[in-house]
């Protein structure tokens, strides 16, 4: 046996049509069982009365054996009844005769005579014509059946309408409530629905009319605001633990002093600046400054002094090279300058010159007025590929550029060359 | 309709105030043929309907000449003898007796009903209708049933 799964809604309807309509079954066969035998009984009742008026009609006329007359007063009572045949009987006990009779055809017996036939009230009914409790004769009529079996088929007609117009309106009653009770549940799944493939808790449920519904969408409304509210509770304090992160990166990468990039930043780009120009094929340059007079400064001055020192070499290394380009602080008086993309060496030895010129300008320290120091530094340059291989050979030839600057008496620049500096290394 | 019938067939629907279970005294011409039929016709009577209806034995007495409302209950006068009814409504009027005559004129003579017949004389103890003097009937004492009066013709006196 397959299984066929139903809806609620299906089981619903099919429930509320044949609660309606099997009672209505069972009360019009009831009914129509009483209408039946009621009808039957006052037809029966109906035919004995008339009879008894044409026995009191026709008395005198049977007194006064006036057949004519009996004859008129028949024919009269026969035109308006629907009977067959009126006789009256004259004489007492078993010595009677017929005194008059009519008759008219009966009507057509229909196909359900004969079926309920059995039921049917006898059809012939006899009275007596009594005066003063003595017998002048008897009435006897042929009642018509037809008139019942046509008020049987009025009736059972008027009640199969009246049937199939409950069977109807249960049809559209169910369909109602299932539409009610569909729009309901459909706007609940929905939400939900919506909630689990969107991720969308904003929806809210309208007031429902069924009050269990309406429990379960007053939930479902409480559950999603609660999920909301937390959502955007998390939300705010990832955006602040994101703040948070970018506050401690910026502080891990920048120099607190100068406000530039530090030795880790530096790195990092650098690996990088080398990574992207490995891809590419173009050059990139880097300058290993180092200031000439820092210690002198620090000793003579004090570290206030040099801390100022420091800061306004990074800011004259800022504007003596291009947005693009990465000044850090490595530490100490130590400064680096990430040139990317370079042409080759003569756009380093420019950028160089112009911070040597930068540098050329004294410092009035505001500490101690009227004091203007030296801001002279030595300038150590490579190039990647050309001068190394990697990051750490690159900013070792720079540096041992730089250290060979300064032997050479300081404030100027000089380029990695392998077959001097290589060399130097060694020893 | 038949004369016998008929005539008891009114005195069946007539009731007297004062006679309780006594025999009905029926006051009868001796010389007419009518006449003779409904004497004729008491001897039979206990068989047929009417008799049944009448349910008290009945006797026949001759017209007595006066003081007719002491000895009959019921007086009859055949057709010819109509002249009498005049004197004999008058002698009984107010009287409980059901008098019936034959032809209008008993009727518009004071007579309570009136057996009407065609004329031939060979349809002999047969009659066509009969009518009421309803004045007549209201006047005395005597109840007739309508269902008599139903059957009747009711005499009008303009016919007069």
């Amino acid at each position: 046996v397959k299984a066929v799964r139903k809806t609620l809604f299906g089981v619903l309807r099919h429930i509320v049509f044949w609660s309606v309509v099997w009672p209505l079954l069972i009360s019009s066969v009831v009914f129509a069982g009483m209408f039946f035998y009621i009808v039957c009984a006052q037809r029966g009742d109906s035919v004995t009365l008339l009879a008894r008026t044409v026995a009191y009609a026709t008395e005198a006329a049977v007194m006064f054996g006036d057949r004519q007359t009996a004859i008129e007063i028949l024919n009269d009572v026969i035109a308006k009844e629907a009977l067959c045949r009126i006789t009256i009987y004259s004489g007492t006990g078993g010595g009677h005769s017929v005194f008059a009779q009519v008759a008219k055809p009966c009507s057509d017996a229909p196909a359900l005579k004969n079926a309920l036939a059995p039921y049917l009230p006898s059809s012939t009914v006899q009275v007596a014509i009594d005066r003063d409790g003595r017998r002048l004769g008897s009435v006897e009529i042929v009642n018509d059946d037809a008139v019942i079996i046509n008020a049987l088929y009025q009736g059972g007609a008027a009640l199969f309408a009246c049937l199939v117009l409950a069977v109807l309106m249960a049809r559209v009653l169910s369909r109602l409530m299932k539409r009610r009770f569909a729009a309901e549940l459909a706007s609940l799944t929905g939400m939900a629905r919506a909630a689990r493939l969107e991720g969308d808790f904003s929806r809210r449920l309208p007031v429902f009319k069924i009050t269990e519904f309406n429990g379960l969408a007053q939930d479902f409304n409480a559950l999603f605001s609660e999920i909301q509210t937390r959502n955007a509770e998390l939300k705010l304090r990832q955006s602040h633990l994101e703040t948070v992160n970018r506050t401690l990166s910026n502080l891990a990468m920048c120099d607190a002093l100068t406000g530039l990039a530090n030795r880790a930043c530096f790195s990092e780009q650098l690996e990088i600046a080398i990574s992207k120009s490995r891809e590419s094929g173009t050059r990139i340059g880097i300058l290993y400054i180092d200031n000439d007079h820092f210690k002198d400064i620090n000793d003579s001055f004090g570290h206030a002094a040099g801390d100022s020192l420091l800061v306004n070499v990074g800011k004259r290394l800022s504007g003596a090279v291009r947005e693009s380009d990465l000044v850090a602080r490595l530490g100490g008086d130590e400064f680096v300058v990430l040139l990317a993309p370079v042409n080759g060496e003569d756009d380093l030895l420019h950028v160089s010159n112009k911070i040597l010129a930068a540098m050329s300008r004294k410092l009035r320290l505001t500490e101690r007025e009227g004091v203007d120091i030296e801001l002279g530094v030595s300038i150590g340059m490579a190039v990647f590929p050309d001068q190394a291989h990697d990051a750490i050979s690159l900013l070792r030839a720079a540096d041992h550029a730089m250290y060979r600057a300064k032997r050479l008496g300081r404030g100027r620049a000089c380029m990695y060359d392998p077959a001097i500096d290589a060399g130097l290394e060694d020893s | 309709l038949k004369l016998v019938t008929v005539f008891w067939g009114i005195v069946g629907y007539t009731r007297w105030p004062d006679t309780g279970e006594g025999p009905l005294r029926v006051c009868l011409s001796e010389d007419d043929r009518h006449s003779s039929i409904i004497r004729q016709s008491v001897y039979g009577l206990s068989e047929s309907a009417v008799g049944v209806a009448l349910g008290r034995p009945v006797v026949v007495h001759s017209m007595p000449t006066e003081n007719a409302a002491s000895v009959c209950n019921i007086v009859f006068i055949s057709g010819p003898n109509w002249e009498k009814m005049e004197n004999l409504s008058r002698s009984l009027a107010g009287a409980p007796v059901l008098t019936i005559g034959e032809g209008e004129k008993a009727c518009s003579e004071g007579g309570m009903f009136c057996l009407l017949s065609s004329g031939s004389e060979d349809s002999e103890g047969i009659i066509d209708r009969f009518a009421a003097n309803l004045d007549a009937i209201s006047s005395s004492s005597l109840w007739v049933n309508p269902q008599a009066l139903r059957l009747s013709k009711h005499h009008q006196k303009q016919e007069r």
